[in-house]
């Protein structure tokens, strides 16, 4: 029985989606009968009265397209940056066994702290948010990439030498489709990092499109304002997942 | 032949410093590094403050150790850490076998944690700034919701594999 409702394509999402629907509305009746503060928690119906009011007067298009344009930017960067520093390191063998451990130390620092010298170098501006999303995304691309190349399966290789191919036909041919797969997989942890940076810039410094937002809409006290702007934030992290699934399928259809 | 990119490297040789060539390379870039944080600091560019010397950065990093009150900071961090990985482990662990252990469940419910995961977590600090309050235990729930994604989608892939096998 259950697995006949696993099986099935809509039954699961409609419970997913009813369920969440039943969540939301018993938080409503427990604000409602004064089981949960209001002045705490804002009514699920109170959040969507107040989308047309933050879409009005919050100008949210236009700081949408900010924060879009500022991810996009540091997502043009990060690709461009950190598959070339991947093909470097796998290019060179010596700095990769010098550098590889630094670059996953990196990875793994809270690079968010550096935000006080990005802002005096690049001043209060956008192009501190997107170096802050460039930074924080670099070094999951690196090591995604020299991943992915470094795994090329020898066959593949040998492949290409016995077809007498070029130092670019072979990268261009076999060792970059090869690694597709996993460069991807650095692209969407980078991507993210970036995202989630660039959000935090902006609500830092109080600068920029959504992450501004909210910051501005919490110190207003306007707590159904700023759930519908966080709910604006997590609708901008999907359109930015989905494109990068929707790019993926493009570059490699066959899998 | 053609050439494929990949440099095989013979056994590590002593150079004349008798320093591995990985060892040497790693002294190089730290050395260029240094010399170009130096330069950067005393040509002025910058605010001084904001790029100080490494002497100055030294120092301060001295008297920082040698701070009482750092250690006491390090351990509320240290503590705040603990409790968010326990709790954010815990319940990524159990939501993670409960996902895992129904396909039906899963179909359900794993898509809002997969379009929830890349959210910047950062967005909620209003928020838990009202739940919680301004203290530790605002803290730990915040570091929870990272680290309850990843528990949950490494326990989710486990128990995945499991299932299937």
């Amino acid at each position: 029985m259950t697995a006949a409702l696993a099986g099935n394509r809509y039954v699961p999402a409609a419970i997913g989606t009813g369920s969440l629907v039943v969540l939301l509305a018993l938080i409503e009746l427990l604000i409602r009968i004064g089981l949960i503060n209001r002045f705490i928690v804002p009514m699920p119906s109170e959040i969507i009265a107040a989308f047309p009011r933050v879409i009005t007067e919050e100008n949210v298009l236009q700081r949408f397209l900010l924060t879009a344009g500022e991810a996009f930017s540091a997502s043009i960067l990060v690709t461009l940056f950190g598959v070339a520093g991947g093909v470097l390191l796998y290019r060179y063998y010596l700095l990769r066994l010098a550098t590889e451990t630094w670059v996953a130390a990196v990875a793994a620092a809270p690079l968010v702290l550096m935000y006080p010298l990005y802002l005096v170098i690049f001043g209060r501006s956008a192009l501190t948010i997107v170096m802050m999303g460039f930074t924080a995304g670099l070094a999951p691309i690196i090591l995604k990439t020299l991943e992915g190349l470094t795994a090329t399966r020898r066959v593949l290789i040998n492949v290409g030498r016995s077809f007498n191919l070029t130092p670019s036909q072979q990268f261009w041919k076999i060792l970059f489709p090869a690694a597709l797969p996993t460069i991807f997989v650095g692209l969407r942890l980078g991507l993210i990092f970036a995202l989630i940076n660039i959000v935090g810039v902006e609500f830092l410094i109080n600068f920029g499109g959504l992450g501004q937002l909210i910051n501005e809409l919490a110190e207003r006290y306007d707590l159904a304002g700023t759930y519908a702007a966080i709910c604006f934030v997590i609708l901008v992290s999907i359109c930015v997942f989905i494109l990068m699934e929707r790019l993926e399928r493009w570059l490699r259809p066959v899998d | 032949m053609a050439e494929t990119g990949r440099l095989t490297l013979p056994a590590a040789r002593p150079l004349g410093l008798r320093l591995r060539p990985v060892t040497a390379l790693r002294i190089a870039i730290i050395v260029a590094i240094v010399v170009v944080w130096e330069a950067v600091s005393a040509s002025g560019l910058l605010y001084r403050d904001v790029v100080p010397s490494l002497v100055a950065i030294g120092k301060a990093l001295y008297l920082t150790l040698r701070d009482a009150s750092f250690y006491f900071h390090l351990a509320i961090t240290a503590y705040e850490l603990g409790i968010a990985m326990v709790i954010g482990g815990l319940s990524g662990l159990a939501v993670g076998i409960l996902l895992g252990g129904s396909k039906f469940l899963s179909r359900a419910f794993e898509s809002f944690l997969y379009y929830l995961g890349p959210c910047p977590k950062i967005i909620f600090f209003p928020i838990m700034i009202m739940w919680f309050g301004v203290g530790r235990a605002q803290k730990s729930p915040w570091a929870r919701s990272p680290a309850s994604s990843r528990w949950l989608s490494t326990w989710r892939a486990a128990c995945a594999r499991s299932t299937r096998s």
